[in-house]
């Protein structure tokens, strides 16, 4: 045991277990080989709404056995054999029906049926556990740094994938890698050995992988316009000195390219595909930064499924400088009151409604951090969704604009041109990612970002 | 006199019936799928099970050694029951018995099941050209009448 314990130090020390959470290391004071009570609660655990019927379960028990004898015999033998003495082996099916029914006759309600396969998988379930464990190791080095928990919790995470259909696994168990042609959901496991440290994490950590499949689920979107005219303006009318009526007019009269350019930006932070994308990749590039840090905070995030907030607002500064908007400035709330500063000058009101030159200052000049609202997220606004906001439409706008996405800033900017950024960034209309607060809840709700 | 000695032959005759009906053994059928399971009404641990499947290949039975092919997947047997917590399964003897149209493998053995549980079993394997049927019957130590009981079976299953 000693001999163990220090093998097992030598292994957690290594580099290759240095970007393993600590609560997820494998404690070498303690190693317990008892993974599970009971694999086969595991697996159905795991892979919930795979096993419908006992029917389907048997028949998986079933596949197991004779891959159990297939390789307990050469392929010799039973060439030489394929005959009725190969069915004296296919008899073991009856014994599987019968202790089936024995332990069904015993089991004590309620949910007899699953008390009964429950009593008689717990070998098969490790077997199988077992095997898919030994693939995982295989292609994901850092496996054997795991302590059991964290090995079940990345189980779970790819049996419940790999299981549909169950004869995937079966596939696997008999033809290893080449079963991914026939069962490309099998591919979770060996993908594992990409390079990418985002689907090593996403495989490691379910809270997480869930998080990022879902986060194109509850987009909430505003009907796409082919033109300006089509904004529902009142929805905004409490954030502008003009009104809906005057709005649509003005729209009319709009820059044709101005009139692109917004209906661009507008149906960009309304696109359930483009968003859900757009989010995905932000996830990506925000989980990657976390796992490249290291920071021990940042795993334990990871681990329960969330990104950081910091690391996130780190990359979408990072992404907008690369792209050359980089005249970053900041408003500030005046201790004093609800004072908006910009550069040190005093901005008056919180809303939009005096459109202040020194706002239109700031959304002229590049992306701003609004300050005022960081005080733990103040109004549920966000410092950075305007920045995020600035991000997400600025492919489109840059398509409008012919590769001039700054003569849509100016626009804005402008005594005229202030009045679109209520509907466009700060709208009123709470079904959509034109409203600050509206995005807010998303990045903490299903982004997970804190 | 004639009719009075019909009479008692006749009373004997219902006697001896309704004895024998009333040793024979009741079973319930739980199982009615593709394999088909019974277990005794009186005691649950005593199993019949029941299997056919039609072969898509001619069996061959001559053109191999009867004995050594049972000891060829003795082995694979006890590793593919292993999985379902069975152990020590065992052969105890075996009888080929070659009819005009099939041919008729019995096997008795026993096992320890998943509850450490001693069992005995009877496996009947009737192939013909193209067919095969399967019984399987298992008791505990404890039931003494577990293969007669299976015969009884068998005798009303196979004609």
């Amino acid at each position: 045991m000693d001999s163990l314990n220090s093998m097992c130090e030598i292994v957690v020390k290594n580099e290759m277990c240095s970007k393993v959470p600590q609560d997820d290391l494998l404690d070498c004071n303690s190693l317990d080989n008892s993974f599970l009570t009971n694999q086969w609660d595991f697996i159905t655990g795991c892979a919930k709404g795979v096993f419908n019927s006992v029917k389907d379960t048997l028949n998986f028990f079933w596949e197991i056995m004779k891959f159990t004898w297939e390789n307990a015999t050469s392929s010799e033998v039973r060439a030489k054999t394929a005959d009725a003495s190969s069915e004296f082996l296919h008899s073991t099916k009856l014994y599987l029906h019968t202790e089936y029914q024995k332990a069904y006759a015993k089991a004590s309600p309620p949910m007899k049926q699953m008390k009964a396969l429950s009593s008689m998988g717990g070998a098969i379930g490790s077997l199988v556990v077992n095997k898919i464990s030994e693939f995982v190791a295989a292609e994901y080095e850092e496996f054997g740094c795991l302590n059991q928990k964290a090995k079940s919790s990345m189980l779970c995470g790819i049996v419940g994938d790999i299981f549909i259909p169950p004869a995937g696994v079966v596939a696997l168990l008999k033809y290893g890698k080449v079963a991914v042609k026939e069962y490309p959901k099998l591919s979770r496991i060996f993908d594992l050995s990409k390079k990418t440290g985002y689907a090593k994490t996403l495989s490691m950590y379910p809270k997480l992988r869930k998080s990022y499949e879902e986060l194109g689920k509850e987009i909430p979107t505003a009907k796409s316009i082919s033109h300006p005219r089509e904004i529902n303006f009142k929805a905004s009318d409490n954030f502008r000195p003009i009104k809906a009526e005057e709005m649509k007019r003005r729209a009319d009269q709009l820059d044709p390219t101005m009139g692109e350019a917004i209906t661009a930006a507008y149906n960009s932070l309304n696109d359930p595909e483009e968003l859900t994308k757009y989010f995905k990749e932000l996830h990506q590039e925000t989980v990657e930064r976390m796992i490249a840090k290291g920071r021990p905070e940042d795993l334990a995030l990871l681990k329960e499924g969330k990104i950081s907030k910091q690391a996130m607002n780190v990359v979408l500064v990072k992404r907008l400088k690369d792209r050359g908007d980089n005249q970053f400035t900041t408003i500030v709330l005046d201790p004093k009151g609800l004072t908006l500063k910009y550069k040190g000058d005093s901005l008056d009101g919180e809303t939009l409604v005096s459109a202040p030159d020194k706002f239109r200052a700031a959304v002229k000049s590049g992306p701003f951090f609004d300050r005022a609202f960081d005080d733990a997220d103040r109004y549920g606004h966000g410092a950075f969704t305007h920045i995020m906001q600035r991000d997400i439409v600025s492919k489109s706008v840059a398509k409008a604009t012919n590769n001039n996405p700054q003569e849509f800033w100016d626009f804005l900017g402008s005594k005229k041109g202030i009045n679109w950024w209520a509907d466009l960034f700060d709208s009123g209309n709470s079904d959509s990612f034109n409203r600050p607060e509206t995005l807010r809840k998303f990045i903490g709700h299903n982004l997970n970002a804190d | 006199m004639r009719t009075k000695r019909q009479a008692i032959m006749i009373f004997i005759f219902l006697f001896q019936i309704s004895l024998a009906f009333s040793q024979s053994e009741t079973w319930n059928q739980v199982s009615t799928g593709e394999v088909k399971v019974w277990l005794l009404n009186s005691n649950a641990d005593v199993t019949a099970s029941k299997e056919e499947r039609v072969l898509t290949e001619d069996v061959d039975i001559k053109s191999f050694d009867k004995g050594k092919a049972l000891n060829r997947f003795e082995d694979a047997k006890k590793k593919s029951l292993g999985i379902l917590g069975i152990k020590n399964w065992k052969i105890e003897s075996y009888k080929w018995h070659e009819g005009k149209e099939d041919y008729k493998l019995s096997v008795t053995g026993s096992y320890t099941n998943a509850q450490k549980e001693k069992i005995h079993f009877l496996e009947t394997h009737i192939y013909k050209k193209r067919n095969v049927v399967q019984y399987l019957h298992t008791w505990p130590s404890s039931f003494s009448d577990g293969l007669k009981v299976a015969n009884e079976f068998l005798k009303h299953q196979i004609p």
